[in-house]
């Protein structure tokens, strides 16, 4: 279980959150949803070990830390795979730069490129292949950080909505298949509706948690044009509105 | 196109030239012909060569020592900025005092030989070396540096997989520049003096009014500039083949 405890963030001039709270089950899938510029990139930061916090701690399976900076990776909406490196080499990041047997990697890596729809670009530059496949080459490289949660800051906000449906599938089957604790950032209601078992939805700043929406009874994977979903899409988004209004 | 331009133009320039020293009968060791230069260029080509290796060789030098001394100095002043903040000052000091200045104390320091050339043109390449490779350096996109910062990565390891191919566009830029000027330092060392070289056979046939010589030496030193440039141009289409593409 991943707890995360009355963390702050202050910047000098600027109260980002206080107190934030929340749960999150070991394997589970939860998705923030908030107005832009609320702090839900900073929260993830703080989590991630990027950004101290003011005050507050996380739980992971029982163990306090300030942050998880050894147990998470985490995906953000550029690829940020480096163009003078191909596909392969691009991927093999986390293992190079971890130290860890380059052999075994580079057997790993090429299993989880085939297994993405990559096999054959291993040696493409980032230049060379679409959109949607640099997404899934930056999915690979996440998850060869071998780390057990996931922190998705808006990872599919740059594709377009074709792709976006595609890549949709790939993110849960990180959870599902993968077995990792996912936390994701989306400006999306249906894709959060879609993805998620839990739904946090965010205040403008100082942010605070409004609303948490259970969906683990909603058997997954889901289908967009599902009765139930679109009507709590109008929901979240009414609630959601007051927020957006405010800005 | 702009090339076919360009040569139309120097060729009418050369034209005017031509016609206007033949009939202005202007002496020959005041403005030579473009012919008679064209003619000098090949008829005394052993001389040339000659003193043209000199100053290449004083020049390729000057920029192996500029980047055995820029890159180490920009990744230390990228990576402590204290140390950046001390060390520009005598950076911008070292551009502000003319080479011409210098060279008169280097022929004083280090003799007529190579030595003084190869550090006069040390001083004009190293600093655009220095600047372009550590304003590299700085670009480089905040996000990368969090992927390399979630992995715990060494500086070294940041350096390798990221700071320094990021910065390599910047620092071919910085290199065409220090091999465009890199010839003003070595010729100016080689006026002041020297044994050999072009900007030495320059003040030499200068002094025995053999203009179309000094015009020739002229010719060849433009050459030899071109040629390094073309060939750092070369290494960067190389090297920079990534960049190229995610433009097009």
């Amino acid at each position: 279980m991943l707890r995360v405890c009355d963390i702050s963030k202050i910047y000098s001039d600027l109260t980002v959150f206080t107190n934030i709270s929340f749960m999150v089950e070991k394997g589970g899938f939860a998705a923030f949803l908030g107005p832009s510029g609320c702090g839900k990139s900073t929260l993830f930061r703080v989590i991630a070990g990027i950004e101290p916090s003011n005050g507050g701690h996380i739980e992971w399976e029982g163990l306090k830390a300030l942050n998880l900076k050894e147990n998470t990776a985490m995906m953000l909406q550029k690829d940020l795979l480096l163009p003078w490196f191909d596909i392969l080499d691009n991927v093999l990041i986390p293992i190079k730069t971890l130290k860890r047997d380059l052999k075994a990697g580079e057997v790993k890596a090429k299993r989880l490129l085939s297994r993405f729809g990559l096999s054959g670009f291993e040696h493409y530059f980032p230049y060379q292949i679409s959109g949607g496949m640099r997404q899934r080459a930056a999915l690979v490289r996440t998850l060869l950080f071998d780390r057990e949660i996931f922190l998705l800051d808006e990872p599919l906000s740059a594709l377009d909505a074709l792709t976006r449906r595609l890549l949709q599938n790939e993110i849960l089957r990180i959870q599902l298949e993968f077995d990792k604790t996912v936390l994701m950032i989306t400006h999306d209601v249906m894709e959060a509706l879609m993805l998620a078992d839990k739904i946090f939805l965010l205040s403008h700043l100082p942010m605070r948690i409004i609303k948490e929406i259970d969906l683990s009874n909603l058997p997954k994977p889901r289908y967009h044009l599902d009765f139930e979903l679109t009507e709590m899409a109008e929901n979240i988004f009414s609630t959601l509105k007051g927020e957006l209004v405010n800005v | 196109m702009y090339r076919r331009t360009s040569f139309l133009v120097l060729t009418f320039i050369l034209v005017i030239w031509e016609i206007s020293v033949n009939f202005l009968h202007i002496p020959k060791f005041i403005l030579p012909a473009p012919s008679l230069i064209l003619y000098t260029c090949f008829s005394q080509a052993p001389l040339l060569l000659e003193n043209t290796l000199v100053t290449a060789v004083e020049i390729l030098l000057g920029l192996l020592i500029s980047l055995a001394i820029s890159i180490p100095l920009a990744m230390v002043m990228f990576n402590f900025p204290s140390i950046d903040a001390a060390v520009t000052p005598f950076l911008v000091i070292s551009q502000a005092i003319p080479i011409f200045a210098l060279a008169p104390l280097l022929v004083v320091w280090f003799g007529y030989g190579l030595l003084s050339k190869i550090i006069m043109a040390t001083i004009v390449i190293f600093f655009p070396l220095t600047v372009s490779l550590h304003s590299g350096f700085k670009q480089v996109d905040p996000d990368y540096e969090v992927l390399f910062d979630l992995l715990d990565a060494s500086f070294w390891k940041k350096m390798r997989l990221l700071y320094w191919p990021a910065a390599l566009p910047s620092f071919f830029a910085g290199l065409k520049m220090a091999v465009a000027v890199a010839t003003i330092g070595a010729v100016l060392g080689e006026w002041v003096g020297a044994q050999k070289g072009l900007g030495y056979l320059m003040i030499q046939m200068n002094a025995r009014l053999r203009t179309d010589m000094l015009f020739a030496a002229l010719v060849w030193l433009s050459v030899m500039g071109m040629g390094l440039w073309l060939l750092v141009s070369k290494l960067e289409k190389h090297f920079l083949f990534w960049l190229n593409d995610t433009k097009n």
